[in-house]
Order: structure tokens, then C-alpha cells, then sequence
């Protein structure tokens, strides 16, 4: 009895030989006397036996389409366009080169950069991007508190549970201390008392990027929009992150705000991107004058702060690890099936018959 | 594992030396201190000295204390790397063995299995030793009558098939005859010759008859008006039924020694003089009668072969015909191969005035004062010569189904069988060759001293005749073995033990039996042992092993109940060991080993981050997917396997005649520290594996909407693949794919992705709201392919299971044909050198004659039937 089960790596053959056959038919007697799925379901034994054909076949094959996978994201990310600004506030005009450099966090200091572009086409996504900023450390990854963000003031300790170290709006900055933050990212001015509770709390929070943007064509007076909106996950807004009652007097930030949302999401790694905008009109290839509000001081995780801009493509933007691992893993696949290969040749003609059992 | 520990938490708390960015942002705003964008160890020890001065700044933090850092970070880790430690081994591991219990004991090919303690179940498939019982368990304890040899006729066959249709006592003639046990006689040549006084062979099997009914000890009882017989030895009861089922009974032996003979409703009587008792060292026992008829003096001996038929015993007559003689020996060389035992029968007539003199001597030696025995064995000797050959006879001492069988394929697996028996040393070697415990081609070292100083150098002789090859068999009686077991002399024993394929322990009592096998035990202390036997006796030396084995047999249940496993035949041993001993082995190492890989995969990816997260300890999962791990995405399909797996079908197991598939359990090669290293070391790659790309491919851009991932996405995407992957890997390894494995591991992937839905709708879970983003980034199903082909793929090319299907035959084929050749030179080698030795050997006939010479009251017991 043959019975051939066409599964990706193994034909199973089961059990041919006459004595097994008996035990079979033992075991479907015995299924007929009624205690019948048990032992289907225990007793059922196929051999799955691979032969050299087959395995050195399913491993080529894998191998090539990991190949052409690979070959397709290169293309991929080959049609994407990516250019970035790198250490944005190290190349500002000579000018006010030193102001845009120091921590100027209060001073909402104005600084523009000279941009060259080639030509993007729309939709264009604007990101910026830390390096060497641990937003995944063990402490500051669980520092905030998910109560609070979606809208239920917590009392100070469940804050010094949640938020260690960043409690009481004392822990904040001064500047977060006096203004509001709203959902359009503007500021309105507020009086904090020391002692509250800091709403919203935690090290996430307080270390919210707050870096702005403005893009104008050559002409320094035409402004190219870049929609802040809808930039964090569509899952998040309104139901992770809420604000509360009375926000504009107790929170430094409403936690609607979509720049927020997106902070707040930690990075898996030390170098990471964040979404801050997206244009929706082509970008003729030229110069351009980047204008932006230096705020955050990279200084103090001794990092740096980068401009990306990128088209999008079927698996979003450029994606190097992925191309790179495809044809890697294909090359593998490929090198087993040889080395499978090879064995065999030296193995001889007796190689990979199948064992009788 | 602890060493990744310690070095990730030390490592963990010389980063955190450095002032990292929300310490620096919340008490050092001020100060240049500056977070490591260079790990060099030289950046990291200025920073250690310029923190030391840090510390008298800041006075309100512990966080730039490098004892206090390095405690936390040690505490961290500690916690993540808890789950190594495989709580889960201990529960899946005993519910395996229970299953696996159940199932042996439910095995429809046993026949009425008990198993009494599942823990040993592996231990079944490592065994290196084992201790029998003789009686009861490689025999039946039955002796039955199966040939006579008269005149050069054998009459009587082993089986039905030898003789001819006419000549066999069919089963319903058989209710015909006198009804007798220990007799399996069917020939009717015999019973014809017998009542037909014609016929040639008539007289002479009167004789025979005559001589079986003189010459013996056995006394009458009569019960409920029933004659018994009772006998201090089966071999003696098995001959005198026999007379009886052929027509002749022996009626008793009255005060004035008178046997009484009843043949054709007639009595004879026989006048006993003297009788010469059976002796290991005589071998023989003889009767001086007188034949009441006609006042003949007739000497009547029966005996070993190699006494009788010397030359230098043989009337002249017979020596004149030697044809005789050579055929009768021929025939005896044949009931030995088959296993029977067998007495030769000789007559001498005696001269009444050769009796007058010898009688006169005699007396008078019986009543001297010195030197009485050996005064009396040299007149016993004297008489005893000048014969006339009878006959001979040949008795079964009938074995258990398929002992031989068995024996040889355990012998051939590589284990050492040593058989423990209360028999003398004849009955063993008789036993042994009938089981093919010992053949022909066995060299026999024969141990059989009274003082501790012959015991000692008879050992030392032994030692220096030891050949390297392992054909050699020990034989050492109790009496010696009482010397032997002192702890000087027993590591001797052991030697020689290690180089023999069978020792024979005769005539040893149950203590010795037990010490034989704590000697073992110590001198051996990592091979594991099993002793198999069924009476009371046998229970010290059950409970001594590791795995004890009781036959439920004649001899009550005290065996059985003493046992971890109880079976009823002695072969069943075959299938317990080569079949369930060795699948459970196999599969529990397996399991062992899978159970530490799991686990190190579900942790392993967490001090991969690590390297990305400033060694800060910080988990990649949601604690409550995390929680069920262990319960239900990785427990099921390894417990299924671990029942029902097997790697070849049971009857190429229990036959272990293509390959030798045992032997991995004794070299123990399924579970050492290379194999366990292996696992370990294959979990540590796929866990970086799973970490990083999980970590890359979702890093950046990936949406095509533009969003960015985030770190529970990266870890619930770890998370996920780590549970397919643990669960595809019992798959790749599994021998059988049974539907329940199959369901099972599709049960672990579904619960998973239940529980994941849960999950991600719980707002106190850390993988809130993750799998809608997850979903509809391309890159996590790229990734997921990739991962899981990569991680397979190569799990499957270094799979032992696909390397031996694949590329083994061949070499395997290659390795026996070398094997095959080895023993091919050995054996010569051995005729060659060996061949003195071997031939002076004589070969084996087959003698035995079972006398009641035990001391041991259980044995005495044993032979009162």
C-alpha cells in the first residue's frame, strides 16, 4: 500500500511492506470496533521519507524565488527616490550658525537650511530621523502611563508607579511648564503647579521631539505644504490616546496631538525615523530652503537629528536589509541544494535509496 | 547561560555608567557628559573615571553608582533569563513517561502488561546488563521425555513433522495410554516393538526399561490410591513416567530394597545391593541389582557420555565394534545440538564370584575408619567399568517460546547477559547451550573452587587466558562466587566479566544474586541494568537493578509485584527493550533537549535586543503572551511527539537485525554534551536570527502610507515567529507524522493568533493595538517568509533525521560490510590462535543430569514437584 501525500518537502510513502500492512489493517480493526478517532488519531503513522531528487528540487526552487524576490525589492527601491539632510542644524547659514546649535529649546530660534532636490514625485513622505537616541532602554520604554494618555487623570501614585522618573510637572522642562500644546501644534500658554501630577507623564512624554518645519521653494516666499495630518496609525488616534476634560489648563500637551501619537510609539532601535508630515504635490528638481524651529538639543543623548524625505513603493520606502537578505537567504537555499548535490555524487549510486523498513 | 548573563548584565551596568540621554536630560543638563555613540572599551573606562567624579554632583541619584547599576542590571537580567530554567521539562517530561507507560502497557502484542513505575521507561532502551533467573524465566521448569536411543534406533522425535504419519501417536490414541506428565513421546515404533516379543529391537528395549526402573533413587507415595512419584531430581521423574507410559511401572522399593516392577500385569522384582550415588565429579550413578528371575548380577550405570563411553569403561565387545559406539555418540551430539539432555545407559553383567570379592572389599572399606570415601569411590570405580552400551536417553528441559531467539538478538544488540540460576553448573551449561546462550564457538572460562586462594589464582588464570575478542563465555559457580564477590578479588571479576559476551552464575543463592548485581553496579556506575526473574529468589536481585523485570509465572507474584515492569514471557523482553526501551529513549532525550532549545529561543531573542538596547534588559513581549508560551503555544505538539513518535516500525526495531538499533542507547549518543550543546547552540543562532531581522526589516520606513513601527510590534513579530518556529522544529524532527501532531501544532498556531487577537484588543497589554499595523505592513509577512525558510531550511539540512534518510545508506552499508569483515578476521583469528584450546574443547553432548545437590531451601523447593 502506496499512499503518496503531496506536501512541500517530503513525499510521504507509507508503509509498503506486507507486515505493516498487517498492522494496519490490525489497527483498522480495531477502529472498527468503535474506539475509532483515538486511534486514527495516534496510530495513523506516515514515514515521511525524502529523497535526494525532491529535497535538492524544493531547495532550488526556494532558492530561485528567493533570488527573483530579492532581484524585484532592489528594483523596488531602485525606483525610490530617498534624500535626506543629514545633522540638518550643522548646516545652517553661517549667519546664525551658533544659535542654531546651542540649546535654544525656549527661544523657538527660526533657523533656515539650503536644500538641493531632485525631482519627487508627490506622494512625498517627511520624516525626520534621531540617531543614538535608545528610545527602546528597559526604563524609558515603560515610562507612561496608558491610563492617563487616554484621558483618565491618575493620582501621583499610580504616577510614580507608571511614569518613574517623571512624576510632577517640576520633573517637566521649564517651557513645557508654561504652554499648552494643542492638536494643530500650537502653543497656548498655561501656568503649571509644581506639584500636579505631570499630565502627560513619564520619560516618553517629556522627551516629545518638538522640532518644526517649513519647506519654501528658491524663492524663500513659496511655501510648500506638508500635511501633518494623518501621519500616526489610523488605529491609535481617538482610542489609545484621548485628552482629558480640561485639557489646555492640565496637560502640556493634548495627547490627540498626532506628533504626540507618533513620539509616543517607542523605536525599536537607536537610530529611527519618525513620520512628521507628507507632501502632496511634486517637487520640481531645484533648490530649496528649509526653515525649522530649533527646539530639541541633540546634544544631550549626543546624537543627531536628520531631515529624510522618501517616495513610497509597494513595501513603503527604501528597504536595503530587506533586498540584501532575500538574495542572501536565496544563495543559502541554493548552496544547500549543492552541497546536497555534491553528497550525493560522492555517495555513489546507492545514495538516497530508500531504506527498507 | 549563566556566563551570557553575567556578561550581558555587566555590560548592562558599564553602559548605564554612561550618563544615557533622560538621566543626562533630567539631572546633568548642564554637564558635557556624553552617551556612547563609541562603545571602545577605552571610551567606556574615561567614562567610568569622569562618572566616579559625577558622583559627588549628584547627589540625588543612584543612577550613576556602578554597584548600585550593575545590581539592578544583574536583577533585570536575572528576571529575563528565569525562563531558561525549564519548569515546563519537568511536567512535560512526566507526562510523557506516564503516557508512555500507558501505552506499554496496553501494547495488544504483550500479553498482559503491567507497568508499575513509568520513570524507567528510557532506561529500557540504555541497557547494558542483564541479570536472568534460569528456571522459570529462560525455562518452564518442565522437563518432558523426548527420545531413547537402543541399539543405534532413535525413537521419539522433537516434533510431529520428523516423524512419519503411522509412527505418530495421534492426540486422541494418546487418551489410550497411562496418563503421566513430563513425557512428550509419540513414537509407536517403540510401543509395537514393545508388545510384539518378535521383533528384533524387542529385547533389548526390555533391557532398557528394566535398567530405567532399577537405576534411580526416586521413592513411591501413594495418594488418594494413586501412585506418585517422588523425586529429588526432574530428570529421574521424566525417565521413570516414561516407563510408565510405555507399560512399565515401578511399584516402590519395600524395607528389604526389593523393587517391585509391574510389566504385562506382571511383577518383577529386582533385589537392589548396592547403589552409587550421582556425583558432579563421578558424573554417573550406578545400581548393583539382582535380577530375582534368574539371579543375575547386573551393574546398571547411566551417566555422562564423556564417563561411559571412555574407551578404558567399554567391554570388549563393544570396544571389537566401534560403529557402535560412534554412531550412538553421534546421536547424542545431535540431541545436544537441539538442546536435550541426555544420559547414556550402560549395563555390566557381573560374575557372582567377582561380586563375593568385590563385596567382601567393599564392606569392609564402608566401615574403615580413615580415608572411608576414597577407599569406597575406588572399588566403586573398580566395578564400574567393562560395559555394555544400552542405550541413551534425551530429555527437554523444555524453554520458554522463543528463548533462544531472543537471547541471540540481545546478545547481538551488544548487551551482556549474565544468567544467575541455583543449577549446578552442568544444568546451566546445558540450559545455556539449548538457549544459544553459549555455543560451540565460545571459548568457556569455568570457575569452580571451594577456597578463597584457588579462586583467587584460578582468576588470575583466567585473566592471563583472556582473548581480545569477546567470544568467550565465563562460568562461575557460588561456591567460588563467595570468594569472588570480596571487593580485592571483584574487580577480577568484572574484568573478565567485561570481556565476555555470557557469564553463567550457577548455584548461587538470592543474596548472591543481588550482590552480583550491586558488583556491577559499583564497578560500573554509569551502565544501567536490568534483572529479569519470577520466582520470590529473584526478588533482591529485581529491586538491585535499575530496571526490574517479573515474569508473572507458576512461582506467584512476588516477582511481579517487586518489578517496575511486569510481562509474562520471557521474550516479551525483546519488544519492552528493543522497541518501547528504545523509542522512549530516544524520544525522551529528545524532548529533554527540545525543551531547553525552546526555551532559549524564547528568551535568547531578548539579550539579542539587548546588543541594540544598551544591554537594558528589556523584554520584547507582552507578558501575556509571554505567560502562555510554555502552556499552550510550545507544550502540545512535543508531548504528542513524545508518545507517539517512532523512528522505524516496530517490528524492524524488535527484529535489530538490519542495523543494530539499540546500541545508541548503551553509548549513549542521543543525549551527551555535545547533542545538548547542539540543541542549545541551534536555538542561540535562530534567536538572532529571529532578533535582528525582526528588528530590520521592520526598521524605518515600511508602510506605504508612510508610518513607523515600533518596538511591541518588533517583539510581538519575534514573538510570533519564535512560537512557528518551535513548533515547524517538531516537525523536522518528528520520525511519524500522526494526525494528532499535526492537529496539535496547528492548535498551538491558531491559540496563538486567538490569544493575539485578544490580546491586542487589552488595553494593560503592552501589544495594544499592534496586529492592525502589523497586518498591513508588507514587510512583516517578508520577513516572516524569510525568517522561517531560513531558519528551517538549514534546521532541515543539518537535521540528523534528514542526513540519515538522505546520505547514510551508503556508509551505513559501508560501516557494516566493515563490521561484517572485522568479524570475519576475529573469528578467524580466533580459530587460529584459539584453536588448541577450542578443539581440545570437547564438543558439547548435551549431558546434564539434574540432581537434587542445592543446599539453598528455595531451589530444594523448586525440585519437589
Amino acid at each position: 500500500m502506496i499512499i503518496c501525500i503531496n506536501y512541500p518537502i517530503y513525499r510521504y510513502i507509507v508503509d509498503y511492506k506486507q507486515k505493516q500492512y498487517l498492522i494496519i489493517n490490525k489497527i483498522s480493526s480495531d477502529m472498527n470496533d468503535s474506539k475509532g478517532i483515538i486511534h486514527w488519531l495516534f496510530l495513523k503513522k506516515w514515514h515521511p521519507v525524502p529523497t535526494v531528487a525532491s529535497t535538492v528540487a524544493l531547495f532550488s526552487i526556494i532558492g530561485v524565488l528567493f533570488l527573483i524576490l530579492g532581484i524585484v525589492i532592489t528594483v523596488i527601491n531602485n525606483q525610490i527616490i530617498e534624500v535626506s539632510l543629514h545633522k540638518y542644524n550643522a548646516q545652517v547659514d553661517f549667519n546664525n550658525e551658533e544659535q542654531c546649535q546651542l540649546n535654544n529649546a525656549t527661544k523657538n530660534y527660526t533657523c533656515t537650511v539650503e536644500w538641493d532636490l531632485p525631482e519627487i514625485k508627490a506622494p512625498i513622505y517627511f520624516y525626520y530621523e534621531l540617531e543614538n537616541f535608545y528610545q527602546n532602554h528597559r526604563r524609558y520604554v515603560s515610562s507612561k502611563s496608558s491610563t492617563q494618555l487616554s484621558g483618565t487623570p491618575i493620582g501621583s501614585s499610580d504616577a510614580s508607579t507608571f511614569c518613574n522618573p517623571i512624576k510632577q510637572e517640576s520633573d517637566l522642562w521649564d517651557y513645557q511648564q508654561k504652554v499648552h500644546i494643542d492638536v494643530n501644534n500650537k502653543r497656548i500658554p498655561r501656568v503649571a503647579n509644581k506639584t500636579n501630577v505631570a499630565n502627560p507623564c513619564g520619560l516618553i512624554a517629556k522627551s516629545f521631539f518638538n522640532d518644526t518645519y517649513k519647506l519654501f521653494k528658491e524663492d524663500g516666499t513659496t511655501q510648500v505644504v506638508i500635511d501633518e495630518t494623518g501621519i500616526s496609525w489610523p488605529n491609535d488616534v481617538g482610542k489609545k490616546y484621548q485628552a482629558s476634560p480640561n485639557t489646555s489648563t492640565s496637560q502640556w500637551i493634548n495627547p490627540e496631538n498626532e506628533h504626540f501619537i507618533v513620539w509616543m510609539r517607542t523605536a525599536g532601535l537607536p537610530q529611527f525615523r519618525k513620520l512628521w508630515g507628507h507632501i502632496e504635490e511634486d517637487l520640481p528638481a531645484g533648490k530649496y530652503k528649509l526653515q525649522f524651529e530649533h527646539n530639541y538639543d541633540q546634544t544631550k543623548f549626543n546624537g543627531a537629528k536628520n531631515i529624510v524625505m522618501s517616495t513610497s513603493g509597494p513595501f513603503g520606502g527604501k528597504n536595503l536589509f530587506l533586498a540584501v537578505a532575500f538574495i542572501v537567504v536565496g544563495v543559502i537555499q541554493i548552496l544547500i541544494a549543492i552541497a546536497f548535490l555534491i553528497k550525493k555524487l560522492k555517495g555513489g549510486n546507492s545514495f538516497g535509496v530508500r531504506r527498507a523498513e | 547561560m549563566l556566563f551570557i548573563f553575567l556578561i550581558s548584565s555587566a555590560q548592562g551596568a558599564l553602559v548605564n555608567q554612561q550618563p544615557i540621554f533622560y538621566t543626562s536630560i533630567d539631572i546633568l543638563a548642564t554637564n558635557c557628559s556624553c552617551s556612547g555613540t563609541n562603545n571602545t572599551s577605552v571610551h567606556q573606562l574615561l567614562r567610568l573615571i569622569r562618572n566616579a567624579f559625577n558622583l559627588g554632583i549628584s547627589k540625588d541619584s543612584n543612577d550613576y553608582l556602578f554597584a548600585y547599576n550593575l545590581f539592578v542590571r544583574l536583577g533585570n537580567w536575572l528576571l529575563i533569563f528565569t525562563n531558561f530554567v525549564p519548569i515546563s521539562l519537568m511536567v512535560t517530561l512526566e507526562m510523557v513517561k506516564f503516557f508512555q507507560g500507558l501505552l506499554i502497557g496496553r501494547d495488544y502484542r504483550l500479553k498482559s502488561p503491567s507497568v508499575q513505575s513509568s520513570n524507567l521507561n528510557e532506561e529500557l532502551g540504555q541497557i547494558e546488563h542483564i541479570f536472568s533467573d534460569k528456571t522459570g524465566t529462560l525455562t518452564c521448569n518442565i522437563m518432558e521425555f523426548k527420545q531413547i536411543i537402543i541399539g543405534g534406533c532413535t525413537y521419539g522425535a522433537l516434533d510431529s513433522k520428523t516423524l512419519e504419519q503411522n509412527d505418530y501417536i495421534q492426540d486422541e490414541e494418546l487418551q489410550s495410554f497411562t496418563q503421566v506428565a513430563n513425557v512428550d513421546f509419540r513414537d509407536k515404533r517403540l510401543i509395537n516393538a514393545i508388545s510384539d516379543v518378535k521383533d528384533p529391537m524387542h529385547q533389548k528395549i526390555i533391557d532398557v526399561l528394566f535398567m530405567i526402573t532399577t537405576c534411580h533413587t526416586v521413592l513411591v507415595d501413594y495418594k488418594d490410591g494413586k501412585l506418585i512419584y517422588n523425586a529429588s531430581s526432574p530428570d529421574e521423574l521424566a525417565l521413570l513416567n516414561f516407563a510408565r507410559f510405555v507399560g512399565m511401572e515401578f511399584q516402590g522399593i519395600d524395607e528389604n530394597n526389593l523393587i517391585k516392577i509391574k510389566f504385562n500385569e506382571q511383577i518383577y522384582e529386582w533385589q537392589v545391593m548396592e547403589v552409587f550415588e550421582f556425583t558432579s565429579t563421578r558424573k554417573r550413578q550406578s545400581v548393583l541389582v539382582r535380577d530375582k528371575r534368574n539371579d543375575e548380577i547386573w551393574l546398571f550405570s547411566k551417566g555422562a557420555d564423556s564417563i561411559l563411553l571412555d574407551d578404558s569403561r567399554l567391554s570388549k565387545k563393544e570396544l571389537d565394534n566401534k560403529e557402535d559406539k560412534q554412531k550412538i555418540e553421534y546421536q547424542l551430539q545431535q540431541c545436544g545440538k537441539n538442546g536435550l539432555r541426555t544420559l547414556v545407559l550402560c549395563r555390566r553383567k557381573i560374575d557372582p564370584r567377582l561380586y563375593t570379592d568385590w563385596n567382601k572389599k567393599y564392606s569392609a572399606a564402608s566401615m574403615a575408619i580413615e580415608n572411608r570415601d576414597h577407599q569406597m569411590q575406588a572399588l566403586q570405580n573398580d566395578i564400574e567399568g567393562n560395559y555394555e552400551i544400552l542405550g541413551a536417553t534425551a530429555i527437554e528441559d523444555k524453554l520458554q517460546q522463543d528463548v533462544a531467539d531472543t537471547i541471540q538478538t540481545i546478545k547481538d544488540a551488544g548487551i551482556k547477559i549474565w544468567v544467575l540460576t541455583g543449577d549446578k553448573i552442568e544444568t546451566a551449561i546445558n540450559i545455556g547451550y539449548s538457549c544459544k546462550l553459549l555455543s560451540n564457538d565460545l571459548l568457556q572460562h569455568i570457575v569452580d573452587e571451594q577456597e578463597e586462594h584457588m579462586v583467587r589464582s584460578k582468576l588470575e588464570e583466567v585473566l592471563r587466558n583472556l582473548k581480545d575478542s569477546d567470544q568467550q563465555a565465563l562460568i562461575i559457580s557460588g561456591d567460588s562466587l563467595l570468594h569472588a564477590l570480596k571487593p580485592d578479588i571483584s574487580s577480577k571479576v568484572m574484568q573478565i566479566g567485561d570481556m565476555c559476551k555470557v557469564v553463567l552464575c550457577c548455584r548461587v543463592s538470592p543474596k548472591q544474586k543481588q550482590d552480583v548485581v550491586t558488583l556491577v553496579r559499583t564497578q560500573k556506575p554509569n551502565c544501567c541494568t536490568l534483572a529479569i526473574g519470577d520466582g520470590a529468589n529473584d526478588v533482591n536481585m529485581i529491586t538491585a537493578a535499575h530496571v526490574g523485570i517479573g515474569l508473572r509465572g507458576v512461582e506467584g507474584q512476588q516477582a511481579a509485584r517487586a518489578s517496575d515492569y511486569a510481562v509474562s514471557e520471557f521474550r516479551e523482553l525483546r519488544r519492552l527493550l528493543f522497541y518501547h526501551g528504545r523509542e522512549c529513549y530516544r524520544r525522551n532525550s529528545v524532548l529533554v533537549c527540545y525543551t531547553f532549545y525552546k526555551n532559549i529561543l524564547i528568551v535568547l531573542p531578548q539579550f539579542w535586543y539587548g546588543t541594540v538596547s544598551m544591554y537594558s534588559a528589556e523584554s520584547l513581549y507582552d507578558t501575556f503572551l509571554y505567560q502562555l508560551f510554555n502552556i499552550l503555544y510550545g507544550a502540545i505538539p512535543i508531548i504528542v511527539y513524545g508518545i507517539f513518535d517512532e523512528e522505524h516500525a516496530d517490528d524492524v526495531l524488535t527484529e535489530n537485525t538490519e542495523q543494530n538499533f539499540y546500541i545508541q542507547g548503551i553509548q549513549g549518543v542521543l543525549f551527551n554534551h555535545k547533542i545538548f550543546w547542539y540543541w542549545c547552540f541551534s536555538g542561540v543562532w535562530q534567536a538572532a536570527v529571529v532578533s535582528f531581522f525582526c528588528t530590520y526589516a521592520l526598521a524605518g520606513f515600511v508602510h506605504q502610507e508612510g508610518y513607523t513601527l515600533y518596538i511591541w510590534a518588533q517583539g510581538t513579530m519575534v514573538f510570533g515567529l519564535v512560537t512557528v518556529i518551535c513548533n515547524l522544529k517538531v516537525l523536522i524532527f518528528s520520525n511519524t507524522f500522526t494526525p494528532a501532531l499535526i492537529i496539535s501544532i496547528i492548535f498551538s498556531l491558531v491559540s496563538y493568533l486567538i490569544s493575539w487577537l485578544v490580546v491586542d484588543n487589552l488595553e494593560s497589554a503592552e501589544a495594544y493595538q499592534v496586529m492592525g499595523s502589523l497586518l498591513s505592513t508588507p514587510n512583516f509577512h517578508l520577513g516572516n517568509i524569510l525568517i522561517i525558510v531560513l531558519a528551517c531550511s538549514i534546521d532541515i539540512s543539518l537535521s540528523t533525521k534528514v542526513n540519515k534518510q538522505l546520505l547514510k545508506p551508503d556508509t551505513e552499508a559501508k560501516s557494516l560490510q566493515k563490521k561484517a569483515d572485522k568479524e570475519k578476521e576475529i573469528f578467524a583469528g580466533t580459530q587460529k590462535l584459539g584453536g588448541g584450546k577450542l578443539t581440545q574443547q570437547k564438543e558439547y553432548t548435551g549431558f546434564v543430569y539434574n540432581c537434587l545437590e542445592v543446599e539453598d531451601p528455595e531451589n530444594r523447593e523448586r525440585y519437589m514437584i
